[in-house]
């Protein structure tokens, strides 16, 4: 599977909010969300940067979790299976799921927090993450 | 993501304040509004949450009618089919023809602060259409 997803320049041509990768064997679309895109952290002093990653503008991904990476990560993570139905995460009917996963390395920001807790969301028929408090 | 995005420091994201609207389509395999929303932090401590809204439902009714209002104010070419939030105060509304419109790009003040009135009635109403779901599933209070 992983040859098959694209490589980085070409997922980086996808518009926000659209599909970067459709995972064949359940239906379920994993979409890009540029507000928890990385920015330039280090030009940000201590306010500015909880500003930047505060609900209004989104958490945000330290650069080395690629588009592809995260896609990668995200069909990975929908495969695992649902305690609540027993199966990975589908469409349809009706996937309303959330799963939270904490990893060992930072993963990015939350209101100027390192943080290494991703939470992926499912809504309908689209998949995204985004950095989320530990 | 390997090329970090310039930031805007003068863009202050004033306009909106959660309950923010982050994502809205009608799915149409379920019949319904498919709804993610960053939550009042009083209403939930989750950094989004989402519910489903029937399409037929007078709720769905009421979405269809909003959706149709930003069309008319964005002076949209073909009808909006989904809403998302951009971050800050900027958001992007895909029109069924493939067009994308961003908030930040439209050129009258007047008619901004508008769609942000009907943005923000939307997010309160999906909002409020979240808690009814969520008290609807819990159960009963015995007397």
């Amino acid at each position: 599977m992983a040859e098959a997803v694209p490589t980085d320049k070409l997922l980086r041509a996808v518009r926000d909010r659209e599909t970067l990768w459709r995972i064949p064997a359940t239906g379920m679309e994993i979409c890009r969300a540029m507000k928890h895109e990385p920015i330039d952290f280090d030009s940000l002093d201590r306010d500015e940067l909880a500003s930047h990653t505060d609900d209004r503008n989104g958490s945000k991904f330290l650069s080395r979790w690629t588009l592809r990476r995260l896609v990668l990560w995200s069909v990975e993570q929908s495969e695992v299976i649902d305690p609540r139905t027993g199966r990975p995460w589908r469409f349809p009917p009706g996937a309303k799921s959330r799963v939270k996963v904490r990893l060992a390395e930072p993963v990015g920001y939350v209101r100027g927090e390192l943080v290494h807790t991703i939470t992926m969301v499912a809504r309908g028929r689209y998949i995204h993450a985004y950095p989320d408090e530990d | 993501m390997n090329d970090p995005i310039p930031i805007d420091l003068n863009d202050e994201g004033r306009l909106v304040d959660p309950p923010i609207i982050d994502f809205l389509y009608l799915e149409p395999a379920l019949h319904a509004y498919v709804a993610e929303f960053v939550p009042d932090p009083q209403i939930s401590s989750e950094r989004t949450e989402a519910v489903y809204i029937p399409q037929d439902g007078d709720d769905g009714r009421h979405i269809k009618e909003l959706v149709e209002e930003l069309g008319h104010l964005l002076r949209a070419s073909s009808p909006v089919g989904r809403i998302f939030h951009k971050g800050s105060g900027n958001f992007g509304f895909y029109l069924r023809d493939n067009s994308l419109i961003e908030l930040h790009d439209f050129p009258s003040p007047t008619v901004t602060q508008e769609i942000y009135d009907v943005l923000q009635v939307i997010s309160n109403f999906v909002q409020f259409a979240f808690l009814e779901e969520k008290k609807s599933q819990q159960p009963s209070a015995r007397p």
